[in-house]
C-alpha cells in the first residue's frame, strides 16, 4: 500500500495539474466574454453619476433597480416582446422548414441543372440587404403588407444560410443509409421526416439559433417596414434610450433595456446548448 | 450636431442610387387622382375628419414632447387628428422617408435632421412652403433669429422650417475656475486658448489629473465651426463653388485646438467612456464646447463641482455661432387636400406656445422672439437666460452638414490631426483636394 499510496498521490497530483490548465485557460476566456456581459448589469443598475465617476468602480454603491422601471416605461417595451417573439419563431420556422426541404434535395435527389439552382440560391448571400430595400418595399407597399406581421415575416422567411449549412450537413451522411431506407420503400417526405431530421438534429438546432437570433437582432428592416409604435421590434426599442439628445445616452436605462433584449437569447441559447450535447453524445455512445 | 453618421448617410445614399435606377419603374409621387394604397382612410371632404401622420426622432423627453404637442394639437381642435410616430435617430428618419417616398408613401409631415435638407429637396421630397408661410395662415418670422430661416431656402423657395434648435453652451466648472484665478468665462477664442492652459494641472510625475477642456468625440467639428466663423473663415460658400476648407483662418484655429493637445492641456476622449460630458461631470476636464442637450444631466450628476454655464467666446468677427438640431417638413407626397391640414399642424409646432413648451420639456430653445415671451418663468433662470442669448449669434448655414464630400474630407482632416498627430496645413491641403473632387459625384455638384 505505501508505495502504491504515494504513487497515487504523485500522479493524481500531475494528471490533476495537466488537467487543471485546460479549467485554468477556459476561465481565462470565460472571463474575457464574460467581462462586457458583467459591465452592462452592473452598468444596468448604477445611477448615472456612478457611471461618469473615474476610476471607474467595478461594483455600484448605490444598486438603482428603477433604472430597469424607467427603461421598461420609456418605450413599450410589452408590446416590442410579443413582436419580436411572434415575427422570430414564425421566421424561424419557415427558414427551417424551407432549408430542410431545399437542402434535402440539393442533396439526395438529382434533377437537371441542380448545380446552377443551388449556385443561385447561394448568390442571394452575396446581395447585401442595403441593396434590397426598396425594391422589397416597393413589392410590399403594392402588396398593402407595409406595417404588418407579413413584412417582417415573409421577406426574411427565404435565407440562403440555412440551406447552406444544411446542405453541408447533409452531404456528410452516410449514403448508405439513404439506399437502406430506399429499399425499403421510404418515399422522399419519409426519409427526411424518419432519417435525415432525427440524425442532424444538433444541425438543426444550430441553424434555429442563428436564424432565431439573426431576425430577434435585426434592426434595419422593421425599422423600415413598420412605422407604428404597435409594429416595432425589441431592437428599435433600444433606440428610444439610445441618443436621448445630441448624442447624450442614459447609459443605466442603455443597459438595461439591454437586458431585456439579451436574457431571451440567453435562455434560448441554454436550451438549444442541450440539444447540442444531447445530439454529439448520443451518436458517440452508438458509435 | 449629431453623432457621426456615415455609415447611414452612406446607406442614404445607396437609398438615393437605387432610387435613381430603379427610378423607370418606381411609381412617381400619386400627383393627383392615382390609385394610391389607401393608408388615411378618411377623404378629407366638408365635415370629415382628415388624418395626418407626422414622423419624429429624438427619443426621450425631446421626442415624447412631440407626442405631446401632438396630443395637445388634436384635442384643440375636430377637422385634423395628427397620429405622431418615432422613427429612430436622424440617419433612420431619413432612411425611413426616403424609402417611403420612393413608395409614393410616408408621412405628411416630418421633423427632418440638418444633414439631409438639401439631398431631399433636389429629389423633390420637401414641399416649397412659402406660399404658406406668407399665405392668410402665415408665420410672422421677423423676430427669427439669425439667419436660421436661410436654412432651407434654396431658389426661391422655402422647403424646412426650424423646429428643435440648440445653440452652441460653453460649461465651465467654476471652482477650477476661481483656483486657477481666472475670472469667469473666456470672452475672446484667444482667451479660450489661455484659459485651458492655466486650468491644466499636472502631479508631480507631470501626469495629467484635469484638462483644460475636453473635445467632443466624433463631432467636434461642430463645436470648431463656431471658432472658425467667428475668427474670420468658412470652410465652403453655399452653393460649393468655393470650398475653402484650408483656408489660413481654418489651420490657424485647428492648429490652435492641436496645440492644446500636444501640451496635454486638451484631451480627445473616446466615446464609450462617457465622453467629453463625462470627464467634465467628473472633474477631469474643467471646460467643454457642448449644446444644451445636457443640460440636465450636468447640472445633476456634476461630482464635486459647480458647473456653470457661458456662451461660446467671440473672434474677430464677433459671435458667429453654428446652430444643431433639426427642424420640419412637409412632404411632396401629401395630397392636395391634405396640404392646408398639415400647414396647420406644422404652424402650431411653430406657435410661441409650442415652442416655448418644448423648449421647457426637452432642452432645446425657445427660438423665437414669441416664444421667449411665452417661456417667461423658464428665462428666468439665469442660465436658461445665458443660453438663450446665444440665439441672435446663429448662422443657420448648414452647407458643410448638407454636403457628404465636404464634410466627411473636413472630419477625417482634423480626426487625423488630433488622433495621429497629423500636419495641419498638409492634412487640410489633403482634405481640399478630396472634397473638390467628391463633390464632383453630389446630386447637387456645382
Amino acid at each position: 500500500m505505501g508505495s502504491g499510496f504515494w504513487h497515487n498521490l504523485r500522479y493524481n497530483w500531475r494528471s490533476g495539474v495537466e488537467a487543471a490548465w485546460p479549467f485554468a485557460l477556459l476561465t481565462l476566456i470565460a472571463i474575457v466574454l464574460g467581462m462586457p456581459f458583467f459591465w452592462m448589469l452592473i452598468t444596468s443598475v448604477k445611477p448615472l453619476s456612478e457611471i461618469i465617476i473615474y476610476p471607474p468602480r467595478f461594483l455600484p454603491q448605490d444598486v438603482r433597480l428603477e433604472n430597469y422601471v424607467e427603461a421598461w416605461n420609456a418605450a413599450p417595451f410589452d408590446r416590442f416582446y410579443i413582436n419580436s417573439i411572434v415575427t422570430g419563431v414564425a421566421t424561424t420556422l419557415l427558414q427551417v422548414i424551407f432549408a430542410l426541404f431545399m437542402a434535402y434535395a440539393f442533396v439526395f435527389i438529382n434533377f437537371p441543372k441542380k448545380d446552377l439552382l443551388f449556385l443561385a440560391v447561394l448568390a442571394t448571400m452575396m446581395i447585401p440587404i442595403e441593396m434590397k430595400l426598396v425594391p422589397n418595399y416597393l413589392l410590399l407597399k403594392k402588396l398593402g403588407w407595409v406595417n404588418t406581421y407579413w413584412a417582417l415575416i415573409i421577406p426574411p422567411a427565404a435565407h440562403a444560410f440555412p440551406v447552406f449549412v444544411l446542405y453541408q450537413g447533409f452531404k456528410t451522411l452516410p449514403i448508405e443509409l439513404m439506399d437502406a431506407a430506399k429499399v425499403d420503400g421510404a418515399t422522399h417526405t419519409q426519409t427526411l421526416l424518419r432519417i435525415v431530421t432525427p440524425m442532424t438534429r444538433p444541425l438543426l438546432a444550430a441553424v434555429a439559433l442563428v436564424s432565431f437570433v439573426g431576425r430577434w437582432n435585426d434592426y434595419l428592416w422593421p425599422l423600415i417596414v413598420t412605422n407604428t409604435v404597435a409594429m416595432r421590434t425589441l431592437p428599435i426599442g433600444l433606440a428610444y434610450l439610445k441618443d436621448t439628445q445630441e448624442g447624450g445616452n442614459r447609459w443605466n436605462l442603455l443597459m438595461a433595456g439591454s437586458v431585456f433584449v439579451i436574457v431571451p437569447i440567453l435562455i434560448l441559447f441554454v436550451f438549444t446548448q442541450k440539444q447540442f450535447v444531447e445530439g454529439i453524445t448520443s451518436g458517440a455512445v452508438k458509435g | 450636431m449629431k453623432n457621426p453618421r456615415s455609415l447611414i448617410t452612406l446607406l442614404a445614399a445607396l437609398v438615393v442610387m437605387l432610387l435613381i435606377t430603379a427610378g423607370c419603374t418606381a411609381p412617381a409621387a400619386p400627383a393627383g387622382g392615382e390609385a394610391a394604397p389607401s393608408e388615411a382612410s378618411a377623404p378629407a371632404e366638408g365635415g370629415e375628419v382628415i388624418e395626418l401622420t407626422y414622423w419624429h426622432t429624438n427619443p426621450g423627453p425631446a421626442g415624447d414632447a412631440q407626442d405631446e404637442l401632438v396630443d395637445m394639437f388634436n384635442e384643440s381642435q375636430d377637422a385634423i387628428q395628427v397620429s405622431s410616430e418615432f422613427q429612430g435617430g436622424y440617419g433612420d428618419l431619413a432612411t425611413n422617408l426616403l424609402t417611403a417616398f420612393a413608395a409614393g408613401g410616408g408621412p405628411e409631415v416630418s421633423q427632418l435632421g440638418t444633414f439631409e435638407i438639401r439631398e431631399f429637396w433636389k429629389s423633390g421630397v420637401l414641399e416649397d412652403l412659402t406660399p404658406y408661410l406668407n399665405g392668410d395662415n402665415g408665420i410672422d418670422t421677423s423676430d427669427w433669429p439669425g439667419t436660421m430661416l436661410d436654412a432651407g431656402k434654396f431658389d426661391d423657395g422655402i422647403y424646412w422650417l426650424p423646429f428643435n434648435v440648440a445653440v452652441p453652451v460653453l460649461y465651465y466648472n467654476k471652482e477650477a475656475f476661481e483656483e486657477a484665478g481666472i475670472d469667469g468665462p473666456p470672452e475672446t477664442w484667444d482667451e479660450f486658448f489661455e484659459d485651458a492652459r492655466k486650468l491644466t494641472v499636472k502631479d508631480d510625475s507631470g501626469n495629467v489629473t484635469r484638462y483644460g477642456v475636453a473635445y467632443i468625440p466624433g463631432w467636434f467639428s461642430w463645436a470648431m465651426q463656431s471658432a472658425i466663423w467667428s475668427e474670420g473663415g468658412e470652410l465652403t460658400n453655399k452653393d460649393y463653388t468655393n470650398i475653402t476648407l484650408n483656408d489660413p483662418v481654418v489651420v490657424e484655429v485647428v492648429s490652435k485646438f492641436k496645440e492644446l493637445l500636444d501640451e496635454g492641456a486638451a484631451i480627445y476622449p473616446d466615446q464609450a467612456s462617457g465622453g467629453h460630458r463625462g470627464m467634465f461631470m467628473n472633474g477631469q476636464a474643467a471646460m467643454i464646447l457642448d449644446s444644451p442637450g445636457p443640460f440636465g444631466d450636468i447640472m445633476e450628476n456634476s461630482q464635486g463641482f459647480t458647473p456653470m454655464v457661458a456662451n461660446y467666446p467671440a473672434g474677430k468677427a464677433g459671435k458667429v455661432y453654428n446652430p444643431g438640431g433639426g427642424g420640419i417638413v412637409m412632404l411632396t407626397v401629401t395630397p392636395d387636400d391634405k396640404k392646408d391640414a398639415a400647414w396647420t399642424f406644422m404652424k402650431y409646432m411653430l406657435s410661441p406656445e409650442s415652442l416655448a413648451y418644448y423648449a421647457e420639456r426637452s432642452g432645446y430653445t425657445a427660438f423665437t422672439g414669441a416664444a421667449q415671451e411665452a417661456a417667461g418663468d423658464l428665462l428666468q433662470d439665469e442660465r436658461y437666460a445665458t443660453i438663450h442669448a446665444a440665439l441672435p449669434y446663429l448662422r443657420g448655414d448648414f452647407s458643410v452638414n448638407m454636403s457628404p464630400a465636404v464634410r466627411t474630407a473636413f472630419d477625417e482632416a482634423w480626426q487625423k490631426v488630433f488622433v495621429e498627430g497629423a500636419d495641419v496645413q498638409q492634412a487640410l491641403d489633403e482634405a481640399q483636394a478630396k472634397a473638390e473632387e467628391n463633390i464632383k459625384d453630389e446630386t447637387f455638384a456645382p
